[in-house]
């Protein structure tokens, strides 16, 4: 405090000076509060009311050990490593070929390695402590809700840890008819069948019926002996006695766009049963097509038929 | 917890349906369900995270300086270049869509960034031979379609500099270096991508699992109506656009043009992108993005086929 020097008149009153109190008190804020009467019951409290050397300062400052980390990264984190298993899982064993093409093997693993990766990164920036925004109060940065679009990627995810569900089979034969039929404008003709006549010739069921649906093509598979591998189809409606429909799936991209494509057998004698969903591989003698709805359908009749496991992939 | 509550309901009652239903919800359609509900998601999955990768490279590492230099001034030149620039990106329609987010985000205008979106799925050369290899001797169909789809890009993205909105800035992706915003861009874009594929493909799912295909064939027969068809069966089916071609030389019973507005229309309008989209820019966006490039590409399509086909 410095000295306000002789009194002069006029001049103002310097302020009352607050009584002398420790220098880590804080500011004066007045006499104390008069203590309640009557007091609160409880023990009386002893020790000096404050902290600091003087015994009246206001407690240490205590550093938060709110934990700063970020949920919504963690969780997202956590979930693109378990999609990374879940599909390289897949690639590695190969059930991936149940919903895509073989071609798919590598960009599913190199995607499973960014997932994994970028998964395990996420989750340690996610739990490591972000700097401290001085100055706003209240704003929380950077603190986000946990995102509902994370958790819908846990759906897939479960659907093929839990169900797995398998290629499609016999079963689905019953919605997916081809959509084609003979185009008009096309005037070329088909090529004839590799090889000599009488030997079997392997050929897939997508191949033979856009064979027997482009002119001239009937007439190119008539009487020949085809090697087939395919599956006996659910849907045995509108199939002539004696025979049994059998067939293939093909798929462009993924079982999404599959298209079943099929072939009435004549089944020989004493061969196994035609139980529907059973991978058979048989020697059939071309005779003919009938027409269904709008597109050809070859027939024939087996000479040999022969049960296999189901092939790996499961399309052509 | 709600969103726990809603995944978890969805797989009960996907067990239920699976083990009681019966007719259309039986066994045996949830099984196919489920299968071409994981080929979408397993399909898109590396185009996704491809997209995702890119778009953490241009939010980490592209500065906007460096935009405004290559970026023409003016807009419709811009929209033109980025329609081109799609050709560059050798993917589908799931790569473009966080690349294009995170290229507005740098500072790309909003109506280059979209016709950049539109167009990399149907334009790039991968796509182009796919075509080529499903129409054998028919060259023009492949001519067409990078026309029409090229067209469609930039017209929409003409039109969106006058009737547009902005896009909103994207949530996720901070971070204080540019390893940190690549990495965090990543991560936020591939969760939650994943998260909006998911809606997309099991709409997809579902419809391709409940239309049968007699309907498809049904459709043929409706004269130039039969374009319009199409057009909706691409949305519907929401196939890729590197496979998308295939399947419309398989619609044989369909005049080319119909076939071209299969091909034009699905790899810019389709429930899985409908969902991306929304992810990404938000419902009030894709209101007005989706049916615009739905009947942009529709009359593209029209025209272009008309006089090429």
């Amino acid at each position: 405090v410095t000295d306000p020097g002789p009194y002069e008149p006029g001049r103002p009153l310097p302020p009352v000076h607050p009584p002398v109190h420790p220098p880590d008190a804080g500011p004066w804020t007045g006499p104390p509060a008069p203590a309640p009467w009557p007091p609160a019951y409880g023990p009386p409290a002893y020790g000096p009311p404050g902290h600091g050397p003087s015994g009246y300062g206001p407690p240490p400052a205590v550093p938060a050990r709110r934990w700063s980390g970020d949920p919504q990264r963690i969780v997202a984190g956590w979930v693109l490593v378990a999609f990374g298993i879940a599909v390289g899982h897949s690639a590695l064993t190969g059930s991936y070929t149940d919903y895509v093409r073989v071609v798919m093997k590598i960009p599913l693993l190199a995607a499973a390695l960014v997932l994994l990766a970028a998964g395990i990164a996420g989750v340690v920036s996610g739990l490591s402590r972000r700097p401290v925004h001085h100055g706003d109060h209240g704003h929380d940065h950077g603190r986000r809700p946990v995102s509902t679009a994370v958790l819908l990627a846990l759906v897939p995810l479960l659907v093929l840890v839990l169900f797995r569900p398998a290629a499609l089979d016999a079963a689905a034969t019953e919605r997916v008819a081809p959509a084609a039929q003979p185009d008009a404008e096309v005037t070329d003709e088909v090529e004839p069948l590799p090889g000599r006549a009488d030997v079997p010739l392997p050929l897939s069921f997508y191949d033979l019926f856009v064979r027997v649906n482009t002119p001239g093509g009937p007439e190119s598979v008539q009487g020949r002996k085809l090697v087939l591998q395919g599956f006996v189809a659910k849907n045995q409606t509108g199939v002539p006695a004696g025979q049994v429909r059998v067939g293939r799936y093909k798929i462009w991209c993924c079982a999404a766009d599959g298209t079943f494509s099929s072939a009435e057998v004549g089944w020989p004698a004493g061969a196994a049963a035609p139980a529907p969903g059973q991978w058979f591989t048989m020697t059939v003698a071309v005779a003919g097509v009938r027409t269904v709805d709008t597109y050809a359908v070859p027939f024939g009749q087996a000479s040999s038929v022969r049960k296999i496991v189901p092939p790996e992939p499961q399309y052509e | 917890v709600a969103p726990v509550a809603v995944v978890f309901a969805f797989l009960v009652a996907l067990t239920v349906l699976a083990v009681a239903g019966s007719g259309p919800v039986g066994p045996d359609r949830v099984r196919q369900w489920c299968t071409v509900f994981l080929a979408l998601m397993l399909q898109a999955l590396p185009f996704l995270v491809l997209g995702t990768v890119l778009a953490g490279a241009v939010s980490g590492y592209l500065r906007p300086a460096l935009v405004a230099r290559i970026v023409p001034r003016r807009t419709a030149v811009a929209v033109g270049m980025a329609g081109l620039a799609g050709a560059a990106l050798p993917g589908c329609e799931c790569s473009s869509v966080p690349l294009a987010r995170r290229l507005a985000a740098r500072g790309v205008p909003a109506s280059a960034a979209l016709s950049f979106l539109l167009a990399a799925p149907a334009v790039n050369p991968v796509v182009v031979v796919a075509t080529l290899v499903a129409f054998p001797g028919r060259p023009e169909m492949a001519a067409a379609r990078w026309l029409a789809a090229l067209a469609t890009a930039m017209t929409v993205g003409w039109l969106w500099t006058r009737w547009g909105r902005p896009l909103p800035p994207p949530r996720g992706g901070d971070g204080a270096s540019p390893r940190q915003v690549f990495l965090h861009t990543v991560v936020d874009d591939t969760s939650s991508s994943l998260g909006y594929l998911a809606i997309g493909a099991a709409a997809g799912a579902t419809l391709s699992v409940l239309v049968p295909r007699q309907w498809i064939d049904a459709l043929a027969g409706l004269g130039w109506l039969s374009v319009l068809a199409l057009a909706l069966l691409a949305v519907l089916l929401a196939v890729c656009s590197e496979a998308d071609a295939f399947i419309a030389a398989s619609l044989r019973s369909f005049s080319p043009t119909a076939q071209l507005a299969f091909m034009v229309v699905g790899p810019v309008v389709d429930l899985k992108l409908i969902a991306l989209q929304t992810g990404a820019f938000g419902p009030a966006v894709t209101r007005r993005l989706a049916p615009m490039s739905f009947a942009v590409a529709v009359v593209a399509a029209t025209v272009v086929g008309t006089v090429l086909l």
